[in-house]
């Protein structure tokens, strides 16, 4: 197979980033952490979002979801592997979470019940189990014990993206929290992968382009409604264990940060996607999503690294480039090349 | 009313399908009634694309432009009130108003638009007809003109059917 030369070059990236990541993991362990654990928050977006559209497209059908399944079955087959990058986080929790060493005054029944370590693990550990066991069964069963699946798996998934994004990495900076958050990573989620399939989908008609299109503008403009309410409440009300997480955001290089991921992952690709021309245009569409791509990568950086400094600004590039090429090369080898013949067999 | 000829369909790819043949035969196709928007019937009819959509951004974004404009002379100019420290221009909690009242006016301008675009008509001789208001809802109707002083058109009729009418009318003459 031809592909496999590209995905060779991009695994020895993969390694090379790795090699970097660690030589700077020795010159200061927590900047190396969080910036792991960005790209590692980033890159959750196109595998569990394929999986959730897989999942909401077993209950509605339609067009977009059959077309679109070629690129979310093997995208959602990668849950498992993100799983496995779950696991540096894990080990390196010492370094990046303050309120394991009793720094910061958490409630003690709170740290006693729910933000402690071990219940910290154990609800990473199940998220992943849950996502991995819905990855796997999900293209191999049919019928109603299909939509069945599907309907118990999106219910998983709501509690579960409520729960662990906020321990992942809003606990970074205790005691602040949002509560829409787990809504906008799940749309973070959902808006990755569509991205993501914007970018690697092969050339479909011109209708199912324009369901793409229509389906990334309505996640853009969600993560744009929750994310700008967030901010009017906390904006709004006025409380200092809330309003530190931007006062600690509002100088250079967080600032530039900020612009960029509402440019790319907002405000541009709205304005492009109100055209019907553009929504059709399968060049387009793909150029978009790589803006997008990029536009939730810088946002996914300005969440987690700004309390660890510039160099963990640098350590986020070098894993998500890493990761990237992880992910890209893991793909190339198994979504199929698109020959015209070939869809008829994703057809469920 | 010079004389017409109104074929119903129950999906709009015959009604595409049976248009696309009747044009090529050289009949004029008047018009077509659809619940839904039909894929091509725009370009089949020569219909000049509309642009209802600019004038109705153009409208909302003006209105919203115009009422944070008003916000900001009130709370900067006309009566500054210092409210917990917050900056008179509060641009987080001002974005609202004009967002909401923005939709509003693109919709409003895109009504006004349509009206005066496409004249206002209360009654069409059209509507009298028993079972026409299935065009907003399950069937899809194509209006064909009639040449002058001919008889009843069987023809035509029995192409129709073949290509998925459920019925035809004869109006006019």
């Amino acid at each position: 197979m031809s592909r496999r030369w590209p995905a060779g070059i991009l695994f020895i990236g993969a390694t090379t980033a790795a090699g970097l990541g660690a030589f700077l993991g020795t010159l200061d362990v927590k900047a190396a952490a969080a910036g792991w654990l960005a790209a590692f928050v980033f890159w959750c977006g196109p595998p569990i979002g394929s999986l959730v559209w897989m999942m909401i497209h077993r209950l509605t059908g339609g067009r977009w979801g059959v077309a679109l399944y070629p690129v979310f079955a093997p995208t959602a087959a990668l849950v498992p592997l993100i799983g496995i990058l779950l696991i540096p986080v894990l080990i390196a929790m010492p370094a990046l979470y303050s309120w394991m060493h009793g720094g910061t005054d958490v409630i003690p029944s709170v740290k006693h019940l729910y933000l402690n370590p071990a219940a910290f693990i154990i609800r990473s550990v199940v998220a992943f189990i849950g996502w991995t066991v819905l990855a796997l069964a999900l293209p191999r069963i049919h019928g109603s014990r299909a939509t069945l699946l599907a309907g118990l798996g999106l219910v998983f998934y709501c509690v579960l993206i409520s729960l662990v994004p906020v321990d992942w990495i809003l606990s970074l900076e205790h005691p602040f929290v949002s509560e829409s958050f787990g809504a906008s990573v799940a749309v973070t989620h959902l808006m990755a992968a569509l991205a993501w399939a914007a970018v690697l989908a092969p050339r479909e008609s011109e209708a199912v382009t324009s369901d793409l299109g229509g389906l990334l503008l309505a996640m853009v403009l969600a993560i744009t409604y929750i994310d700008f309410m967030a901010l009017l409440v906390i904006w709004y009300g006025d409380l200092p264990e809330k309003v530190f997480w931007f006062t600690q955001r509002t100088h250079f290089p967080w600032t530039l940060l900020a612009y960029l991921a509402f440019i790319c992952g907002s405000a541009l690709p709205i304005l492009l996607l109100l055209f019907t021309r553009v929504r059709v245009n399968r060049f387009a569409l793909r150029v978009i999503g790589a803006i997008v791509l990029l536009g939730l990568a810088v946002y996914d950086i300005y969440l987690v690294v700004p309390p660890f400094g510039s160099l963990a600004l640098l350590a986020a590039g070098l894993a998500i480039v890493g990761m990237g090429c992880l992910m890209f090369g893991a793909s190339l080898l198994t979504i199929p090349a698109m020959a015209p013949q070939q869809r008829g067999s994703y057809v469920r | 009313m010079s004389r017409m000829l109104l074929a119903e369909f129950a999906d709009g790819r015959s009604l595409l399908g049976a248009a696309r043949e009747l044009k090529q035969k050289g009949r004029r196709i008047i018009d077509a009634f659809t619940p839904v928007p039909v894929d091509g019937l725009a370009e089949l009819l020569g219909v000049a694309s509309s642009r209802i959509r600019v004038i109705m951004f153009i409208g909302g974004i003006a209105v919203a432009a115009l009422l944070y404009a008003t916000e900001w002379y009130t709370a900067v100019i006309d009566y500054p009130v210092n409210s917990g420290g917050r900056p008179l221009n509060s641009w987080i909690p001002f974005m609202l108003p004009p967002f909401a009242t923005g939709i509003f006016a693109a919709a409003l301008v895109g009504l006004i638009t349509l009206f005066v675009t496409t004249g206002v008509r209360l009654h069409d001789p059209l509507f009298a007809l028993d079972g026409f208001e299935h065009v907003t809802q399950d069937r899809f109707v194509l209006l064909l003109a009639q040449p002058e002083g001919g008889g009843v058109d069987e023809e035509t009729r029995a192409f129709l059917t073949d290509r998925g009418a459920l019925r035809c009318w004869e109006v006019g003459g």
